[in-house]
């Protein structure tokens, strides 16, 4: 998985590239999203187009990082989810918690 | 007659010089033979110093080794054999820094005025230290640790002589403490082999021994880790003599944290059947209770039933978990998603409770994602819709026999391919 942060108006957009199996990564997603917080960019955009397979680990990476931002105050909404992850939002309910929009400019102006 | 004379003083010479080899030899002969008639790491270096301090006439002997995988500390003194007191003060220090050397120059250093040798300027200078002689163990051209001798007995010097014995025993000694480090080695993983075959056991024997039995229906379940435990967890457990809680539970990740979490959900969830509440709130406390023994990034999705045998009702509540399916006598199916989020993300999560009754010969199928996502050689899975058609085409069959058809598929499925998660499958039959 590869993490790339973009800033898009008001929002940040966090672009996850590849497979997303929590493991080490873990740490440097929510790295990621705690130096966000504290320059206090709360707006916050997942943007799932390049992710590929997201095992149930990879899923806890971002339950818990929606957990983190949530407690600062901010929000952490999906954009771009694919099929399969939108099943396992489905099945897990997860989609009852996170926004899911279909696309990053959507997900931005829900912000605004 | 000046002649010989200086054939005795040859032969002199030579003898001396006989003598003096054969007494290596002996100092070798005697290493050699110690350290091979042992395998223990500590022993061998133990005595490697001990000899060294004895033949070569010194206060004080230390073997320093590198411990490539301890990157924070990379050497350990093992052994430091003194007779005397000297260097007892931060003896550390000086093996660090004497180690530090080592790794630059991998060579011997030989030092017999300490006080004034430029080499080892930032070796801080210590009164009751005289002399060094250090030499490098090496293993095909890799420095696995130091040799090291302190102050040569009776204010004499080290010689080149002491540098080359010294040398030779650390060319013996290498491969030999090689060996026995990889001895070590082997025993921790055996060690560790034991303790997760041991931590199976115990796993195994969590899941439901003997599953209750009750008129009219059959109950069957089985649970296959991918590794020697896992993290899927199901469950029977009898409420009354009507009545039996059942579940299927997915922790996140593998392997024995997932195992650990597992053991702790099935605890909590076997304290609150005994007080026979209600599925909503059994999974809300579970759910708190989760939430607060880890953090976010661990859950569970978890699909927890009543089933009463006598009215013929199941109650249920989903969290998260992949939906049973109940099949009706004509193969029509429905899914029992009513729940609520997977449990252990966050605190005060609301659920809600499904009913459904169960026909005679309905099959509810319970399980876990590692079923429909078993990968065969092409990475494909094998699929919820050839879960559904095997149970289709099964519905005659026991509850046993219909787990067991699916356990047989999915390994056909995924021959030759390793088993990534872990496999659950649970049947519940109403016969009459």
């Amino acid at each position: 998985m590869k993490i790339n942060v973009v800033e898009k108006y008001t929002s940040v957009v966090i672009e996850l590239k590849g497979d997303i199996t929590g493991g080490t990564k873990n740490e440097e997603f929510s790295d990621t999203l705690r130096k966000l917080i504290l320059e206090g960019k709360k707006n916050l955009i997942i943007d799932l187009k390049e992710t590929g397979y997201v095992n149930s680990s990879g899923l806890g990476m971002l339950i818990s990082g929606y957990t983190t931002v949530k407690n600062a105050g901010g929000d952490l909404k999906l954009a771009n989810a694919t099929e399969k992850i939108t099943s396992l939002l489905v099945i897990t309910k997860l989609i009852t918690v996170f926004e899911n929009y279909p696309s990053v400019d959507e997900a931005v102006k829900s912000y605004s | 007659m000046e002649d010989e004379k200086r054939s005795v003083q040859i032969i002199i010479e030579e003898n001396k010089r006989l003598k003096s080899a054969i007494a290596e030899l002996s100092i070798l002969n005697e290493i050699a033979t110690a350290i091979s008639s042992t395998l223990s790491l500590e022993q061998i270096i133990k005595l490697i110093v001990q000899k060294c301090v004895k033949h070569l006439h010194v206060e004080q002997g230390a073997v320093m080794l590198i411990d490539s995988a301890d990157e924070t500390n990379p050497f350990h003194t093992f052994i430091r054999k003194q007779d005397t007191g000297i260097i007892e003060a931060n003896a550390f220090h000086l093996d660090t820094q004497l180690s530090g050397w080592m790794i630059l120059h991998k060579s011997p250093l030989l030092v017999n005025d300490f006080n004034n040798d430029d080499r080892i300027k930032f070796i801080e200078k210590r009164a009751n230290l005289k002399s060094i002689l250090a030499v490098p163990l090496m293993l095909k051209s890799k420095l696995i640790g130091v040799v090291a001798l302190f102050n040569k007995r009776d204010e004499r010097e080290f010689t080149n002589e002491d540098q080359r014995l010294l040398s030779i025993i650390a060319g013996q000694s290498s491969q030999v403490i090689e060996n026995a480090r990889l001895a070590l080695r082997e025993q921790t993983l055996i060690k560790v082999q034991e303790e997760m075959r041991l931590a199976n056991k115990i796993q195994t024997d969590l899941l439901p021994k003997e599953i209750p039995q009750f008129k009219g229906y059959q109950l069957a379940g089985r649970s296959i880790p991918a590794k020697e435990v896992g993290g899927d967890y199901f469950d029977f457990m009898k409420i009354d003599d009507d009545s039996v809680a059942f579940c299927v539970a997915d922790i996140s990740g593998k392997g024995l944290p997932a195992a650990l979490l597992m053991a702790n959900l099935q605890a909590t969830l076997r304290g609150q059947t005994f007080l026979n509440v209600s599925c909503t709130n059994c999974i809300s406390f579970t759910n708190n209770l989760l939430y607060t023994n880890t953090d976010s990034s661990k859950y569970a999705t978890l699909f927890y039933g009543i089933l009463n045998t006598k009215e013929n009702i199941i109650k249920y509540c989903n969290a998260g978990h992949n939906p049973p399916f109940l099949f009706n006598d004509n193969s029509k199916t429905q899914k029992l998603e009513i729940g609520g989020v997977v449990v252990g993300m966050m605190p005060n999560s609301k659920f809600q409770e499904g009913m459904i009754a169960i026909n005679e010969n309905d099959v509810l199928i319970l399980y876990s994602d590692g079923v429909t996502e078993a990968m065969n050689a092409a990475a494909e899975e094998f699929g919820e819709e050839k879960m559904l058609d095997i149970v289709r085409t099964n519905l005659k069959s026991t509850a046993e026999e219909i787990v067991q058809k699916i356990l047989d598929e999915v390994k056909e499925h995924s021959r030759k391919v390793e088993q990534s998660d872990d496999i659950t499958i649970m049947v519940i039959k109403r016969i009459e």
